[in-house]
């Protein structure tokens, strides 16, 4: 396996980190994603949003985490939605962009799959849960309502849109259960880095854990391990 | 398989709650199953047999002795001769086989469980966190009573051979509630389990004889839609009420508990 150069999928961080993260990273392969627009509340004015994904682009950013107006959500203003996905897109210019619907905020599953369906026709190559500020972040129940947007959108129009759950996650096994769900719903392709990522952090430290049981038999506590 | 294979693939590992153990179970009985009387199993006198259907499917699972009033003769009778020497045992001897068969419902509870959602039709979840474990509790539990019987029930003497019927909604919880308390003071039992549902209670049979239980302590006679009476030697009957009125206990049908149906 150690050809296969296993990594995460990415490292995350806010926009004042993107020069120190690429920095770090340089030469290791693991791409550096900045949240942007605003994060986590994404109430700032539209045009700062802009300079901000741009500011991140130029900084090294490969992947830049966008969050909604839930305004538009909750007032039901789809094409307000879709606009902002579309100029976020624009500025991305070959970042890859997630649009994170902070699905806690957002609450029903007829909100959810309609800002998904929206964000993905305005270009987004991801969409993600949540920022994980919320009380409530990724849920078996959203995942499945994401997910069956995206198989919908694919069936439409042959485009392949990954998913990212994110917050909340901090078992192996919570894992287990998004990857169950994305193998039922939208087969094996979606199961790799490519479509598919999860947003946790303490997650590590319950994988190298279970890695550890696996070979030893033991659980270790959660300090020895470096993340989380 | 090279773990980079299991990762290239990303298959399921087996199942923990798959049926193949239950169907190898059903399948190792290709002619059905009898009446459990005496510590075997034997098919009914006049060799009347009903089929057992799963609820998922309608398929038919097994086929099982339609019992008469020959066979619950012959339970009484193996029950009755097993009374008197499984009542003069210690209560800490008769502790010791409660938790035995506390301990072989634990050790088999997947199966018990698999094979209860199958023929009921409940959800696995119900079967696995809450049927079976249950009933293993409760076979503990009266282990315990037996153990301090002679504290507890200084002054009581068992009432002797009970029948006991049982409806199909908690098939072996309802076995278990039934018998633990029973056999736990001395008495033995002919049981009849619900006739949409009696497979736990004749795979707790295997497992009772198993486990080393005396041969007529348990007996189980199975059946359905024909009348059979229980004979006057049993001390005690005990029935638990099901929505429909059971057709195959002694006399008419008696109205069901609860609102009065119109």
């Amino acid at each position: 396996m150690a050809d296969r150069r296993i990594t995460t999928g990415a490292i995350c961080v806010y926009h004042r980190f993107v020069a120190t993260a690429v920095e770090a990273l340089a030469g290791s392969g693991v791409p550096v994603a900045a949240v942007s627009t605003g994060f986590p509340a994404g109430l700032v004015p539209h045009d700062v949003k802009l300079r901000e994904i741009a500011a991140s682009v130029a900084d090294g950013a490969a992947e830049i985490d966008i969050v909604i107006t839930r305004e538009h959500v909750l007032t039901g203003n789809w094409p307000a939605l879709f606009a902002e996905m579309r100029d976020f897109r624009e500025a991305c210019g070959t970042a890859h962009v997630k649009a994170i619907l902070a699905t806690g905020d957002i609450k029903t599953l007829v909100n959810v799959q309609r800002a998904s369906l929206v964000c993905m026709m305005a270009g987004a190559d991801f969409i993600k849960t949540s920022t994980g500020k919320e009380t409530v972040n990724a849920t078996p129940l959203v995942t499945l309502a994401m997910i069956r947007a995206i198989r919908a959108y694919h069936d439409r129009t042959g485009i392949l849109v990954g998913y990212k759950p994110a917050g909340g996650i901090s078992t192996a096994k919570a894992v287990l259960e998004q990857q169950v769900l994305m193998r039922e719903e939208l087969g094996r392709r979606w199961l790799e880095p490519d479509l598919f990522r999860v947003g946790a952090s303490s997650l590590l430290a319950d994988i190298e854990r279970q890695l550890e049981h696996h070979v030893t038999g033991r659980y270790s506590a959660f300090h020895r391990h470096a993340a989380g | 398989m090279s773990v980079a294979s299991h990762f290239d693939a990303m298959s399921y590992a087996p199942a923990p709650e798959s049926d193949a153990e239950a169907r190898a179970f059903l399948a190792r009985h290709p002619d059905g199953f009898g009446h459990f009387i005496a510590g075997a199993f034997r098919p009914s006198v006049d060799g009347a047999r009903f089929q057992t259907h799963e609820p998922a499917t309608g398929k038919p699972l097994a086929t099982l002795a339609l019992g008469g009033a020959a066979d619950v003769d012959a339970a009484v009778m193996a029950a009755r001769k097993a009374q008197g020497p499984w009542a003069k045992l210690s209560g800490h001897a008769r502790a010791r086989h409660l938790y035995a068969l506390a301990r072989s419902v634990q050790r088999h509870a997947r199966l018990i469980a698999v094979l209860e959602a199958i023929d009921n039709g409940k959800p696995l979840r119900e079967t696995r966190d809450i049927d079976v474990p249950l009933a293993a509790r409760h076979f503990y539990h009266h282990a315990g009573w037996a153990q301090l019987q002679d504290r507890e029930f200084a002054d009581h003497l068992p009432v002797g051979v009970v029948g006991q019927i049982i409806p199909w909604n908690f098939p072996f919880l309802m076995l278990a509630w039934k018998l633990a308390p029973a056999l736990a003071l001395g008495n033995t039992v002919v049981l009849k389990p619900a006739e949409q549902t009696s497979l736990t209670a004749l795979l707790f049979a295997d497992l009772a004889a198993a486990a080393g239980l005396p041969a007529g302590v348990l007996n189980i006679v199975t059946g359905a839609a024909r009348p059979a009476r229980i004979s006057p030697p049993t001390r005690m009957s005990t029935r638990s009420p099901s929505p429909v009125p059971p057709r195959s206990a002694a006399g008419s049908a008696s109205p069901p508990p609860g609102p009065a149906r119109r």
